[in-house]
């Protein structure tokens, strides 16, 4: 079995072709090379291989599997959520979020309104010997939620009782939400709502501004805006005035109630299409809601799922499914210290409790503890043990590919890309690094290396690929490469005959 | 010297100086008073300095708490950030409609900060989520625009934050078993000041913390090279968020300490691009990513901002300089051109800042 396969590997920028075609295996617990001229697509197929470019065509398998993020129904639930939201959001902005705070919480806020005959009413209700007092007792019987608290809360003169004032001034200074909620949702469905100016109160449609009705009586004023409800669902179907003691009187769907009243014929009229305009304007505003909730839950619900989609195979998905690399151009982190490069190939292994971060709890310390052990492990693995304080970019040039080395293998992969290791170095530091892949592949991981140094290939590999203008042109023992005419050729040219 | 002071401590020796100094400073006056120091030494109001420095403290920690916030963003994951006076707003705001009495929500103070550094790192995260993939100058042009629609957004929608007459009053904190009433906080800077100078230090101990945790190496490795730092394994775009979401927090955190300190939300325009601006220049000053770099780069800037600018000015008005009332001759309206000066002779001569992280000991920031 393999553990690395490339099956018809193709990468295209453009109009450019980097790779082409190229099939690549590699067995586990061996070093395996691939070579070729610069310009080859060595480089181009490490970072297919490694996520960051993501291949045209063709399939990469690690130990058998896809390297991507599988597509579980967790995501489609998280895309799912934040269609929602995004829609919720859209609609409300769409409701116009100032006017349903003023509907909701200004107007509910209001004292006058906390002292509504309701809580008078209430109190009627739970006061059932009628003697002015509630006691615990009929509170209890009252169902009131929370007797003992509403009467701790309640009780200024400490009788163990609940006057009529008492409980009104209790009330006052509790918020009523589901008062707040039903106004909000109103509101929300384009239905009349109430706008205190000054003193009055007047009958404004969520629609438009234009004002239906006016009174000081707050409670006369909610009456209206329930009968306004009313009267604008009526008007959408054929409604016809009454005559009724000389006026003309819209009645309800039971033929109980008044609704409204006009003087006469010509003014019931104007009534009559006032209110069929608004029922056109409701209707309007419920269909954009609908359409906003809609749209803002493709929006997001969709764009969600395309980035997701987008980044299914990034380098951080397949690092961690075990596959470390190093880079042709030496990428450390060179502000930080020689360990601390170590740590972040580690960070996998690492516990991910914020708090235990924020705080410096005892099992992040313990923890931490471990983790340098073992980066010390590694650093002297490398040999870089007493250098282990110094920052990255003060390191030379060998030491900083051996770092690079020693923070791949921190992040215990099982296959090791190694970019042109002994770029720059010289026999000695390249016979060192020799030893070094050997010693990576004892312990058990697989090591594909991308090299120029015809000596260091030729002696550690035991499989050799060749790649030529992003195609695959031989494959086999370094002996079987060595004497392959067109390796020879794309090395050397074309023997020609003179 | 180095046998009195155990090794652990040894790296922390001016930051213990510093609050030695600053715990001590409050009751510093009563000794300076009872000293009866001459009003003028060398041409220096001294009196006067320390009046104000003991009433601008406050202030100076609440925005040096926003700076270290945006020090997570701008210098330990490198995301040039230029809208954290949003943030700083949305914070002060919560407080606002979350504690002031013609809400219905009436939160007493420690439930209303809570909610506001909370409802800041949501923010951070709403706008993080869908621009954190951008890169460079992109990110810093959304967070800029976000600031701006942060503002007027809190200019227009009136009924919820009343526009320009902004919220007040904002009830003091309830600390009662501490013996202080309601009046006292508007009686005695020290209240205010001890509250927000434990905040200060505990926002420093968390920082100090997390920078030596997985998420603090994760934040500097994608500072250094985003690409190796996702080939060793980290998820860059969830670090970056971690990252925006604790700068917010910060900054809700500072914004509400803000409201509260003075008592009223201050109007949209307090949280303009001008205040993204000073803070970021207070961190860039300082030193990026080093957080004793940013106490003292915003306890100068806006020591200066605050102190110093006011007294050149009342030094000119009383010398009678300027008595028709140039506005040229008026020192406020020269700060921010040494604000700027000040930056450009950064870049110039020290570009890493007045006291730069120094990562090479004990593989934390010294």
């Amino acid at each position: 079995m393999a553990l690395l396969a490339l099956r018809k590997l193709t990468m295209r920028f453009g109009g450019l072709t980097a790779v082409n075609s190229v099939d690549l295996e590699v067995e586990p617990n061996k070093i395996d090379s691939v070579i070729g001229p610069n310009g080859a697509g060595k480089t181009t197929v490490f970072n297919a291989i490694t996520g960051i470019y993501s291949p045209t065509s063709g399939a990469i398998t690690f130990q058998d599997r896809d390297l991507s993020r599988p597509r579980t129904w967790q995501v489609f639930a998280a895309c799912a959520a934040v269609g929602l939201m995004t829609g919720i959001g859209l609609l409300l902005l769409m409701a116009n979020l100032d006017t349903i705070w003023r509907v909701a919480i200004k107007n509910n806020n209001d004292d006058e309104v906390r002292n509504d005959a309701t809580v008078i009413a209430n109190f009627a209700k739970l006061d059932s010997n009628g003697d002015g007092q509630a006691s615990l007792k009929e509170l209890h019987d009252g169902a009131t939620l929370n007797p003992e608290v509403s009467l701790a809360r309640g009780d200024d003169n400490g009788d163990g009782q609940l006057s009529r004032n008492e409980f009104v001034r209790s009330q006052r200074r509790r918020f009523d939400w589901s008062n707040a909620r039903r106004d909000a949702w109103r509101q929300l469905r384009g239905e009349p709502g109430l706008v205190r100016r000054g003193s009055r109160w007047q009958i404004v449609p969520a629609t438009s501004n234009r004002m239906l009705a006016t009174t000081t009586n707050l409670k006369q004023a909610l009456m209206l805006r329930d009968n306004y409800a009313e009267a604008i669902t009526r008007a959408r179907g054929d409604w016809k005035p009454v005559e009724r003691e000389g006026k003309q009187v819209f009645l309800s769907a039971d033929g109980q109630r008044e609704l409204l009243s006009a003087p006469d014929a010509d003014a019931a009229a104007t009534r009559l299409t006032l209110l069929k305009e608004i029922a056109a304007e409701q209707s309007v505003h419920r269909r954009n809601q609908w359409l906003a909730l809609l749209a803002g839950g493709l929006v997001g619900g969709m764009g969600t799922y395309s980035i997701w989609q987008r980044s299914r195979r990034t380098p951080d998905v397949i690092a961690l499914a075990g596959i470390a690399r190093t880079f042709q151009n030496i990428r450390l982190f060179h502000n930080m210290t020689v360990l601390e490069n170590v740590l972040v190939g580690m960070d996998r292994s690492f516990s991910a409790n914020v708090l235990g971060m924020l705080f410096h709890l005892p099992s992040q310390r313990r923890q931490e503890a471990a983790r340098w052990e073992r980066a010390l492990e590694l650093l002297d693995f490398v040999r870089l043990k007493p250098k282990q304080q110094h920052l990255a970019k003060n390191l030379p040039y060998g030491e900083q590919r051996r770092l690079e080395i020693a923070r791949a293998l921190a992040s215990e992969p099982k296959l090791l890309l190694l970019d042109e290791p002994a770029a720059g170095m010289n026999p000695t530091e390249s016979e060192e690094l020799m030893h070094l892949i050997r010693r990576i592949r004892d312990t058990g991981v697989t090591v594909l290396l991308i090299e120029h140094h015809m000596k260091l290939v030729m002696d550690i590999s035991d499989k050799i690929t060749v790649l030529d203008y992003g195609q695959k042109i031989a494959e086999g023992t370094p002996a079987e490469v060595r004497s392959n005419p067109r390796v020879i050729e794309a090395y050397l040219g074309k023997e020609e005959v003179s | 010297m180095n046998r009195v002071i155990p090794a652990a401590l040894r790296p922390l020796v001016p930051e213990i100086v510093g609050l030695i100094v600053l715990l001590l400073f409050p009751i510093l006056p009563l000794g300076w008073r009872s000293l009866h120091l001459p009003e003028v030494i060398l041409f220096i109001p001294v009196q006067e300095f320390f009046d104000k420095l003991a009433s601008q403290l406050p202030i100076i920690f609440i925005l040096t708490i926003l700076a270290l916030g945006l020090n997570v963003v701008v210098g330990y994951t490198g995301l040039l950030h230029l809208g954290m006076g949003a943030f700083f707003g949305i914070g002060a705001y919560l407080t606002g409609i979350l504690t002031v009495p013609g809400y219905p929500f009436e939160f007493g103070f420690w439930l209303a900060l809570v909610c506001s550094t909370l409802g800041a790192a949501l923010a951070g995260v709403m706008l993080g989520a869908p621009t954190l993939r951008l890169r460079g100058d992109y990110l810093a042009l959304v967070t800029l625009g976000f600031g701006e629609v942060v503002r007027f957004s809190l200019r227009n929608l009136e009924e919820i934050t009343a526009g320009t007459r902004a919220l007040n009053p904002i009830p003091p904190p309830n600390l009662r078993w501490l013996g202080l009433s309601s009046g006292s906080w508007s009686d005695d800077m020290r209240p205010f000041y001890y509250l927000t100078l434990v905040m200060l230090v505990a926002v420093v101990w968390l920082l100090r913390n997390l920078e030596r945790s997985r998420l603090g190496r994760a934040w500097f490795a994608i500072r250094e090279d985003e690409l190796a730092a996702t080939c060793m394994g980290i998820n860059a775009p969830r670090a970056k968020l971690a990252a925006f979401a604790v700068g917010s927090a910060l900054a809700g955190l500072a914004g509400s300490l803000y409201a509260t300190k003075l008592t009223t939300t201050a109007g949209p325009d307090a949280y303009d691009f001008n205040r993204s601006i000073i803070v970021l220049a207070c961190v860039i000053l300082g030193g990026l990513g080093s957080i004793r770099g940013v106490i003292v780069g915003s306890m100068l800037l806006v020591g200066f901002d605050n102190i110093v600018a006011p007294m050149l000015d009342g030094a000119i008005q009383k010398a009678n300089i300027n008595p028709s009332g140039n506005r040229f001759l008026m020192f406020t309206n020269w700060r921010l051109i040494i604000f700027g000066l000040a930056l450009v002779l950064m870049m110039r001569f020290r570009s890493e800042g007045l006291l730069p992280a120094r990562r090479d000991q004990q593989g934390g920031t010294a």
